[in-house]
């Protein structure tokens, strides 16, 4: 667990406050298709007014936990719990859950007025509650002047709108979203990233979405959970993740990341000195890795901590000499794919402050790079 | 989320009893002594070998079966020009008409058919003297307009699904498009063009109708002696030769799906 | 290896214009079928019209030629009894409305046993439906006339139903199931059955299960998703069913002839009686086009513009 460096500025983070009680409780849920098992014995505690994340590639088991929640698979053991109430055998039209589908799933026969009230109109409620509760919705996403179009009139941004006041004119416990941002072109996505987050802060509805993208992720939840084979690898907050990783698969797997494999020569309380060829350096990180001495690490180190120069530097500690081979130029930043001694190629990115910038740094040069001691991460799985 | 529900099975038993049971009382009676289908009387397979016997029954049947191999041919040629007519090529004057025109014969009944192309072979027998006498041509080129719409729907359907990006690679790597059609396009509707053509094959062997209003002297299909040999309630003889008939194809379906299933087993390895 | 500095075109220039060309083959390839359905489609319907409006004689063929040519004088000799029989008739009209009401009676029940035999095969497991649909035109080989035939075997005083009925003591006396209208409905649909499964089979295969799941999330119960949302998008293809069966048993002549009443008359019969016994080739046109204008002619327009629509 990181420190907490100041407990005052934690704003919505009741997973700190022991006495907050988890809204979404899942107990030991597995779930096998066959021989196949898709989700191995997943516990998991969500606090109401969450937006939280199930990140992880295909085959992770993010979607059939979702279908889980849903209830449109049942698991083969385990509990889901909403409020402290056992949901688990409830049928999907009892529960007080609604999802946002991937392909938006908005009924082509009717109108988005029509859509919208449907999940309404399976309740009892009379005629002008339903009108004011639609117009609700409508201005919520702001498709109140779209209201008689039909779907296949509407673009992809539109229906997505649709399909969001559809699930949250319910005013759902829990609001699954299945690969929200998924079909959205780029600008579109930026913006509807900022909008969700602001309806789901407004109705104060507790999220959980499902994907594969881990700028979605990392821009919208407030904690999310990295998934691989039908496990949860690591639990927290986007900065968390990204800075404190606890495995190598989950400082691979989020953003770019720079491994080096050493063997343990020092590990006090403040620091450990790690012994890596690759780097053809010794390593110090600022951190202790209660490992015994001699034992195998990993040392990660995240791109855009590592700074490059063309004159040696001092010091024999997390620094490298090496050769640039490549050079990804992505307009805001650029990567430099350097190739140190022992051969190993390694990335540093650095953004472009100048806008005329002479080639300060180009293809077969030789360069130095090195980077803080605070800036390595150990990781021993 | 469908699941196949004891609903559904009550459903299927019930509606494939109905459309079977008929044809259970059909083979169980040609193997009934007695002429009556009514009453059954013992076992007899007599009925059988009687049917080798009956030559204007079979030569009904060749003549049938001659109409009907013809007129599904060359439906199968018209069908599916029609097809490509109305799926690959966009708008042109007359589509509206030409869309009409090939699928009306598919609900028009079949009375109307039948007496309306009587009228044009009369019309043109009395204009410029052919046919001169009605008889397999006419049934003949009528089965193949009926059967050109049936052909038109099984094709057209394929042809709809089918990526036309296919065939514009092929023309991109410089085939023209009459070779497209024959060496890309066709092979891949190429099981469409055999359903059509069993459609037809089936249609035609089946019809009476029309066959009625245009055979001629001298001609009689299959269906038009049972017909007849109904009407006077005797010839038990026809029920063998429909229990044949089922045998038959309930073989070649199974062969067909042996083979089928074969070829899935192979594609899912 | 290509020698780039070659005094020869990189590309031959083609002699016609590509869009001419595709034009004028394309005409060709459209020629074929549109001439054959012109000829032996279109025209046959203008013959039948014209005949409509002739009077019957005993010659070959039975009716008078309303287009005379004679000393460079047309004459046009329109017979419009026909028509005004059709109307003062009541025979035709009882006709009329006997086919209407079989008509519609059998395309519901064709509508109800298709519908769940389609969507029972629909929730089938996959391997399953290939021989289910196979079972379901399997009968369309075997020949019609004698699988209605089987239906006297079946329906009669002394047939099967009425043995069962005895057997199981529902009733004391056999019931008249046979050579009424009850038989001619369970004979039509018999037969049109297939004609209905097929068409709603495809379109409920192609409904995205989403739907369904996203109206079970909202709260829709099973019930109630299959009335809101499963029925109205299979529509168009209980349309071309209902289409499919109900014309052509509109003008049924088999059935009716095999398994119908002596005295019932639909506009099948009537058209086939007029033509065959009575020879009066005009009169039977006359119900061809009547019926042709009353009922085929509107549901063929309905049908386009609703495949316009979607």
């Amino acid at each position: 667990m990181p420190p907490l460096s100041n407990p005052s500025k934690r704003i919505i983070e009741p997973w700190y406050d022991p006495k907050t009680r988890p809204y979404i409780t899942l107990e030991g849920v597995s779930k096998s298709f066959g021989a196949v098992v898709a989700v191995k014995n997943i516990s998991l505690s969500i606090y109401q007014g969450e937006l939280f994340a199930l990140l992880g590639g295909s085959g992770s088991g993010k979607t059939t936990l979702l279908r889980m929640l849903a209830g449109f698979e049942a698991p083969t053991s385990g509990r889901i719990l909403i409020d402290d109430v056992d949901i688990t055998q409830w049928p999907p039209y009892e529960r007080p859950v609604n999802m946002m589908f991937q392909s938006y799933a908005l009924f082509p026969h009717m109108t988005v007025e029509q859509n919208i009230a449907f999940g309404l109109k399976q309740e009892r409620i009379t005629k002008s509650a339903l009108k004011d509760k639609v117009a609700w919705a409508l201005d919520l996403v702001k498709m109140t002047s779209f209201a008689h179009r039909r779907p296949n009139q509407l673009s992809g941004g539109q229906c997505q709108r649709v399909a969001l006041a559809r699930s949250l004119i319910k005013e759902p416990k829990l609001l699954l979203l299945d690969e929200p941002l998924g079909s959205l072109d780029k600008k579109l996505r930026e913006q509807t990233q900022f909008e969700l987050v602001n309806i789901q802060e407004r109705v104060g509805i507790t999220f959980i979405m499902v994907t594969h993208d881990q700028e979605e992720a990392m821009t919208m939840a407030s904690r999310m959970a990295i998934m691989e084979e039908g496990q949860i690898r690591q639990i927290g907050a986007p900065h968390d993740i990204y800075e404190f990783p606890n495995s190598r698969f989950v400082a691979e797997f989020i953003g770019s990341t720079n491994i080096f494999d050493g063997i343990v020569t020092e590990d006090e309380a403040d620091h450990v000195l790690v012994n890596s060829e690759e780097a053809g350096c010794q390593l110090y990180v600022s951190e202790s890795a209660a490992v015994p001495i001699g034992s195998h690490v990993v040392v990660a180190v995240r791109p855009e901590k590592i700074m490059i120069s063309t004159t040696p530097t001092a010091g024999t500690r997390n620094t490298a000499k090496g050769i640039i081979r490549e050079i990804a130029y992505l307009g805001d930043i650029s990567i430099y794919y350097i190739q140190l001694e022992s051969g190993k190629i390694l990335q540093a990115a650095r953004p472009n402050l100048l806008r005329f910038s002479e080639r300060e740094l180009t293809w077969e040069d030789e360069v130095y790079v090195f980077w803080r001691t605070e800036n390595g991460v150990i990781l021993t799985s | 989320m469908k699941s196949f529900s004891r609903f559904n099975i009550a459903s299927l038993i019930i509606g494939y009893a109905f459309l079977y049971i008929p044809i259970f009382t059909v083979i169980i009676f040609s193997f009934n002594e007695s002429k009556l289908v009514t009453t059954w009387s013992r076992f007899s397979t007599k009925w059988y070998s009687s049917l080798w016997d009956n030559e204007g029954l079979l030569g009904a049947i060749l003549a049938s079966i001659e109409i009907a191999t013809v007129s599904a041919s060359v439906a199968v040629v018209l069908g599916t020009l029609a097809a490509i007519v109305m799926v690959r090529f966009g708008s042109f004057k007359g589509r509206t008409l030409f869309s009409g025109l090939v699928s009306a014969p598919l609900i028009m009944p079949d009375i109307i058919t039948g007496l309306a192309m009587l009228m044009l072979f009369v019309a043109t027998q009395q204009f410029i003297g052919w046919p001169a006498h009605r008889g397999m041509l006419t049934i003949s080129l009528a089965h193949i307009t009926l059967a050109t719409a049936y052909v038109y729907l099984v094709v057209q359907a394929r042809l709809q699904d089918f990526d036309p990006s296919i065939e514009e690679a092929a023309l991109d790597l410089g085939a023209k498009p009459a070779k497209v059609f024959m060496l890309i396009t066709l092979p891949i509707i190429s099981p469409s063009l055999v359903s059509g053509w069993l459609l037809a094959f089936a249609l035609s062997l089946d019809d009476l109708v029309i066959a009625s209003f245009l055979s001629g002297p001298g001609v009689t299909t299959l269906p038009m002696l049972i017909f007849s040999s109904i009407r006077l309630g005797l010839n038990p003889e026809v029920n063998a030769l429909a229990s044949i008939l089922v045998g038959i194809v309930s073989v070649v379906v199974l062969m067909a799906g042996v083979v089928i299933h074969r070829q899935q087993k192979n594609k899912n390895r | 290896m290509m020698n780039l500095d070659d005094t020869t075109p990189l590309v031959v220039p083609p002699k016609k214009p590509w869009h001419k060309l595709r034009w004028q083959e394309r005409r060709i390839v459209t020629i074929l079928p549109y001439t054959w359905l012109l000829i032996f489609f279109f025209v046959p319907f203008l013959l039948v019209f014209k005949i409509s409006l002739s009077e019957p004689v005993l010659s070959v063929p039975p009716y008078q030629e309303i287009f005379k040519w004679m000393d460079g004088i047309l004459n046009i000799h329109l017979n419009l009894n026909n028509y005004i029989r059709m109307v003062t008739d009541p025979f035709y009209a009882q006709g009329f409305m006997t086919s209407l009401i079989i008509a519609a009676i059998t395309t519901f029940g064709c509508l109800v046993l298709g519908f769940l035999i389609a969507y029972a095969i629909v929730c089938a497991p996959r391997h399953w439906r290939f021989i289910l649909l196979l079972m379901v035109v399997l009968p369309f080989w075997t020949s019609f006339l004698v699988r209605v035939y089987a239906w006297i075997g079946i329906l009669s005083n002394t047939g099967f139903l009425n043995q069962l009925l005895l057997y199981l003591g529902i009733i004391d006396e056999p019931i008249q199931f046979l050579y009424n209208n009850f038989s001619v409905t369970i004979g039509i649909i018999y037969c049109y059955l297939p004609f209905m499964i097929l068409p709603i089979y495809s379109v409920l295969d192609k409904i995205d299960p989403v739907y369904m799941e996203a109206a079970y999330d909202l709260g829709c119960r099973p019930w109630g998703a299959f009335w809101r949302i499963t029925l109205p998008l299979s529509m168009p293809g209980i349309l071309s069913g209902c289409a499919l069966v109900f014309i052509p048993a509109l003008g049924e002549f088999v059935i009716p002839e095999i398994l119908g009443a002596s005295d019932s008359f639909m506009m099948g019969r009537i058209i086939w009686i007029e033509f065959f016994n009575n020879r009066d080739w005009p009169v039977a046109s006359t119900v061809a086009i009547v019926m042709l204008l009353l009922f085929v002619v509107p549901i063929m327009i309905s049908q386009r513009r609703h495949n316009q629509r979607h």
